[in-house]
């Protein structure tokens, strides 16, 4: 009985397309993991590079031990709370320095700027005025007055 | 000899190291001292603030305890802990039922830090209680307890592990346990609304290093501990925003039931 004959070109397309299949296995094998660790944690497979105990648990969710406050955090507290006296914000982005700014322009023109740094920076315009106010998370009442009162408050 | 710094390594049997709740507000939190008093029935000894965390701390140590608020923007934590300087004062009064005397009878000379009697844990459940209707809106609470047990050796403390991590085997070859884990679950705080629950916890076996600090010296002392530290929290994308009062309090004690018993019975499998 003779063996089977092939010609070159799928001599040659077996190994390739062996690999090929693997790679796609893998690719397959990879794309599962991720999706499922996307679901128990918020680490992904591209954090285990530069995985340490103290960045999974301060990353993880689901700890709120190692929890840390970020100023997004603070930028969305603090549109809340000026929202719950009145004071909803018209505009909200993030600016190239990653800070987030609350733009008030309805009524009295203000800004609400919180940098990752810790600064609560408030603009206050009066007139062509702008009044500038560096303050901090402990000037929450007065980051209120400033925005609804302007700086007669 | 007169004690002047205290070991929780001296402590007998259960000690319960550190017990937290934190609020998760919707708002930005101000008043801290305000909300250190309403918590802790003492004002703050000491304020400090980190800037760049947006983090405020206030904190105050008595009668062997060490009361902490840090308030992080939306964040409040409360915390009680041992003192690490403790003043021998028996004209004190007594912070959530807890007296000098009460204290100097828990044991040897040593042992004037809790191992936290059942008043306190009452009292810090009734105070989370009192406390969480001072925010406008709560997003999300947490409760976590660190509890050692003393152990004289490696061995002795993976024999109490063992006890609460069955499923793990643990044996005299084995070491470097650090095992944590969540088991989330969902629990009913009324009126049909269920609220996903984190059962974080994490046992391990550290060597505790203290300095014992006496009015002539000063030893430096280790022992080893099996320890938990517990997490148990809302989840994150739960917002309890939408639960009346009564249901907030079903919730704080669900907390704190499932931290004692992941204490006590282990992990919850």
């Amino acid at each position: 009985m003779s063996r089977p004959q092939y010609d070159s070109s799928t001599v040659a397309a077996r190994p390739f397309m062996a690999r090929m299949f693997f790679a796609a296995l893998c690719f397959t094998g990879t794309q599962d993991i991720h999706a499922k660790n996307s679901k128990l944690s918020p680490i992904c497979c591209e954090d285990l590079q530069n995985f340490s105990q103290e960045s999974f648990e301060s990353k993880s969710l689901d700890g709120t031990d190692l929890f840390e406050v970020t100023h997004r955090d603070v930028a969305d507290s603090l549109q809340n709370t000026l929202a719950r006296h009145g004071l909803h914000a018209d505009r909200k982005h993030i600016k190239s320095d990653s800070s987030i700014l609350l733009e008030f322009v309805s009524g009295r023109k203000a800004c609400v700027d919180v940098h990752p740094t810790g600064e609560i920076v408030v603009i206050v315009r009066e007139g062509d005025v702008d009044n500038v106010f560096e303050l901090g998370v402990q000037d929450v009442s007065l980051i209120v007055e400033l925005v609804r009162d302007g700086i007669g408050a | 000899m007169e004690l002047v710094a205290l070991a929780p390594l001296s402590i007998a049997g259960l000690g319960i190291m550190e017990r937290r709740f934190t609020v998760f507000s919707n708002d930005m939190i101000e008043d801290g001292g305000d909300l250190f008093e309403h918590f802790f029935g003492r004002v703050p000894d000491k304020e400090s603030m980190q800037k760049a965390l947006f983090k405020s701390e206030y904190s105050s140590a008595q009668n062997g305890l060490q009361c902490t608020l840090a308030v992080a923007g939306p964040r409040a934590n409360f915390v009680i802990t041992p003192s690490a300087d403790v003043e021998l004062d028996p004209s004190a009064t007594s912070l959530f039922g807890l007296g000098f005397q009460e204290m100097k009878g828990m044991g040897p000379q040593f042992a004037v830090i809790p191992f936290t009697p059942p008043t306190i844990r009452s009292d810090f459940v009734d105070a989370a209680k009192g406390i969480v209707g001072a925010f406008p809106s709560v997003k999300r609470l947490a409760v976590g307890e660190t509890v050692f047990w003393n152990a004289k050796s490696r061995l002795g403390a993976y024999e109490k592990l063992g006890q609460l991590l069955p499923h793990l085997h643990l044996s005299d070859d084995t070491s470097d346990l650090h095992y944590r884990i969540n088991r989330r679950k969902s629990f009913d705080v009324g009126a049909g609304n269920y609220i996903d629950i984190n059962r974080l916890a994490t046992w391990n076996a550290p060597t505790l290093a203290t300095k014992l600090s006496m009015v002539d010296s000063v030893t430096a002392v280790t022992a080893i501990a099996a320890c938990v530290a517990t997490d148990v929290n809302s989840n994150l994308k739960a917002d309890l925003a939408i639960l009346d009062p009564n249901q907030i309090m079903r919730l704080v004690d669900i907390l704190f039931e499932i931290s004692n018993e992941l204490t006590e019975k282990g992990d919850l499998i």
